[in-house]
C-alpha cells in the first residue's frame, strides 16, 4: 500500500520535474498460464523512451510478486539435538522479486532513490510484524530477515544476478525475466523507472497475473473450495486404485 | 517428461514419481508397513512442501495398503476380527493423540518430542527385533530344533473379554489388541505416521501373532488410519495433491503386488530381519539429522496458509 502510494506520488510529481521525457512500456504476456506441462516461463518487458534534453538515461525494471506474510524458523541445538527453536514473523514479503537495469544500481544514482522505491534486493527489507504493530525494533530479527532473501534466492524466486535492460537502437528497450516452475500464483507488477543523470525522470507500471488453467486450476480450486468433498474423493481414488491393481494382478 | 503439480506448485519428472511409488509400494506389500515414513521424506527431498508431502503421502499409502491387503486376503492371511479390534483402539488413540499434539504445539515442545520419540522408538524396536530374528535365523541354520510353542502363558491370559482369533491362532482378551491399537493410535497422531512400523513388531511380540498373519492384518488397520489422515489433511490444510498421488499410486500399487509375492515366499524370521534393518536404518538417519548441524538453519512458512 505504502509502495503503491509512493509510486502514485512519483507519477504525479514527475511531470513537474522532467516534463519532456516520454516513457511507454508493456509486457509480452498479461497472463502466465500454468498448465500441466508448465516448467517455468519467461516474460518480456519492453517499451520506448523518447528523451528530451541532455543527460544519460538509465532504466530499472522491477518485477514483483504478491506480498506474503512469512514466519521464519531457526533450528537451534537443544539438549544436543537440532530442532526448530525460535521464529520471527514478517509481513509484506514479495513472493517473487527480480530487478533488471541498464547498469549496476550503484552506478545509476543515489542509494536513497532505490531505498525509497524498494528497488533492488538490498533495498528490499521485509517488515518485522512486531515492528509493524508498533513494537520497538528488534535487532534479533536481522538474521531471520537475511534468511528470507537467502532462501528465496536458492528457490529461484529472487534473482541474485542482475538481469540486463538492453537498448535496441536509440529508443526501444527490452528486459527478459525468468519464472521458475515453482512461481507462486497471484497478481504481479512490473515497475519501470527512468533515470536521467541519476535523477528519477519517469515511471510506469503494468499488472501481470500468474494463474493455473485447465485441469490444474480445476483441481486447485476444488481443493480450496470444497475441502471435505476433495478429501473424500482423494480417499475413494486411492481405494479404487489399490483395488484395481489387485484385480489386474490376479488375472495376470 | 515433466508435469506440473497443482497443489505442490512445482514441476517434476513423471518417471521419478513412478519409481518412488514403486519402491515404496514394494516395501509396503513386503512388510505390511504403510511406507509413510519413506514416502514423506522422499517427497520433501524432491522439493514438495512438507504439508503436501504428509497429506499426499497418506493418500498413496491408502492405495498401496488396499492393494497389499487384498492380495493378502486372497491368501487367507488376514485376521479380520483382530484388525477390527486394533482399528477401534487406533481411532480412539489417534483422537487423543491429536489432542496431545495440539497441547504440545501450544507448549512449543512438539518438535523435540516428535524427534526424540521417533529415534527412541525406531531404535528400540529395530534393535530388539534384529536381535530376536537374527538369533532365530542363526539357530535354524545350525539345525537346532525350533521350539513350536505358540506363545507364553502369563497374567494377560487371565484378562476378561476373551476372544478367539482363528487366523492368528490366539485365544486372548480383546483388551490386549485394543490397548495395542490405542497406544499406536496416540503415537501415530503425534508422530504423523500410519504406525505400521510400530504395529507390526507389537503384533508379533506383544500379541504373539504369527508373522504371516501380521502383515495382512496390519495393512487392514493402516488403511483406516491413513484414510482418516488423508481426509483430515485435505479438509483442514488443503494439502493433498491428487495429481501427485495418482502418479505415485500407479507405481506403488504395482510395487505392492510384487512385495506381497516376495513376502509369502520368505520365512517369518527372514522378513523380521529385513524389517528390523530397515527400521534401524531410518532411525539412524533421523538420529544423524538431529545430531549433525544442518547446512541451513532457517526455514520459511507462510502465515495463514500453506507454504
Amino acid at each position: 500500500m505504502r509502495r503503491a502510494l509512493a509510486l502514485a506520488l512519483a507519477l504525479l510529481v514527475l511531470p513537474a520535474i522532467a516534463r519532456a521525457d516520454s516513457l511507454t512500456a508493456d509486457l509480452s504476456h498479461r497472463l502466465i498460464a500454468i498448465t500441466s506441462s508448465f516448467t517455468g516461463s519467461s516474460i518480456l518487458v519492453f517499451g520506448a523512451v523518447v528523451p528530451d534534453g541532455p543527460g544519460r538515461r538509465d532504466l530499472v525494471v522491477v518485477l514483483r510478486g504478491p506480498d506474503q506474510s512469512i514466519r521464519v524458523r531457526r533450528k537451534e541445538r537443544v539438549f544436543g539435538i537440532w530442532v526448530n527453536a525460535s521464529d520471527h514473523p514478517f509481513v509484506g514479503v514479495p513472493a517473487y522479486y527480480a530487478v533488471a537495469s541498464t547498469r549496476p544500481l550503484s552506478e545509476i544514482g543515489a542509494e536513497s532513490h532505490f531505498t525509497r522505491h524498494q528497488i533492488g534486493l538490498d533495498a528490499l527489507r521485509p517488515i518485522d510484524r512486531e515492528l509493524a504493530k508498533g513494537a520497538a525494533p528488534n535487532p534479533a530479527a536481522t538474521p531471520f530477515r537475511d534468511a528470507i532473501r537467502r532462501l528465496k534466492e536458492s528457490d529461484g524466486l529472487y534473482n541474485p544476478i542482475r538481469v540486463p535492460v538492453t537498448f535496441i537502437g536509440p529508443n526501444l528497450f527490452r528486459a527478459e525475466f525468468q519464472f521458475p516452475s515453482n512461481v507462486p500464483v497471484g497478481s504481479y507488477k512490473a515497475e519501470i523507472y527512468l533515470f536521467n543523470d541519476g535523477e528519477l525522470a519517469g515511471a510506469n507500471a503494468s499488472a501481470l497475473f500468474v494463474d493455473k488453467t485447465g485441469l490444474e486450476r480445476w483441481v486447485y480450486k476444488a481443493a480450496r473450495n470444497y475441502p471435505a468433498l476433495y478429501g473424500i474423493v482423494a480417499v475413494v481414488i486411492a481405494v479404487a486404485f489399490g483395488w484395481g491393481a489387485a484385480i489386474i494382478f490376479r488375472r495376470a | 517428461m515433466q508435469i506440473y503439480l497443482p497443489i505442490a506448485e512445482l514441476s517434476v519428472d513423471v518417471f521419478m514419481l513412478l519409481g518412488i511409488g514403486g519402491a515404496v509400494g514394494f516395501l509396503s506389500g513386503l512388510f505390511g508397513v504403510g511406507g509413510g515414513f519413506l514416502i514423506t521424506p522422499l517427497l520433501i527431498f524432491i522439493g514438495v512442501p512438507a504439508p503436501v508431502a504428509v497429506g499426499t503421502g497418506a493418500q498413496q499409502v491408502v492405495a498401496a495398503s488396499v492393494s497389499g491387503f487384498i492380495a493378502h486376503w486372497r491368501r487367507g492371511t488376514v485376521d479380520i476380527p483382530m484388525g477390527l479390534v486394533l482399528t477401534a483402539g487406533g481411532l480412539v488413540g489417534s483422537g487423543l493423540g491429536s489432542w496431545a499434539f495440539a497441547a504440545l504445539r501450544k507448549a512449543g515442545t512438539v518438535d523435540v518430542v516428535v524427534a526424540i520419540s521417533y529415534v527412541v522408538f525406531l531404535g528400540t524396536i529395530g534393535g530388539l527385533m534384529f536381535v530376536e530374528s537374527a538369533s532365530a535365523l542363526w539357530k535354524q541354520r545350525r539345525g537346532t530344533p525350533r521350539r513350536r510353542k505358540l506363545h507364553q502363558h502369563n497374567w494377560v491370559h487371565g484378562l476378561p473379554f476373551k476372544m478367539r482369533f482363528r487366523k492368528s491362532r490366539l485365544y486372548i482378551s480383546a483388551l490386549m489388541p485394543l490397548t495395542v491399537g490405542f497406544a499406536i493410535g496416540i503415537l501415530s497422531a503425534i508422530m504423523g505416521v500410519g504406525g505400521g512400523f510400530i504395529l507390526v513388531p507389537a503384533m508379533i511380540y506383544l500379541l504373539g501373532m504369527p508373522t504371516r498373519a501380521v502383515i495382512g492384518t496390519s495393512l487392514f488397520q493402516v488403511i483406516f488410519v491413513t484414510a482418516s489422515v488423508t481426509f483430515l489433511q485435505a479438509w483442514a490444510n488443503q494439502s493433498v495433491d491428487i495429481i501427485l498421488a495418482m502418479l505415485l499410486l500407479v507405481g506403488s500399487v504395482i510395487g505392492a503386488q510384487f512385495g506381497t509375492r516376495v513376502s509369502v515366499r520368505l520365512k517369518g524370521e527372514q522378513l523380521r530381519v529385513l524389517l528390523s534393518l530397515l527400521v534401524l536404518a531410518v532411525g539412524l538417519r533421523l538420529a544423524v539429522d538431529l545430531l549433525i548441524e544442518p547446512a541451513e538453519l532457517y526455514s520459511l512458512t507462510l502465515i495463514g496458509g500453506r507454504p
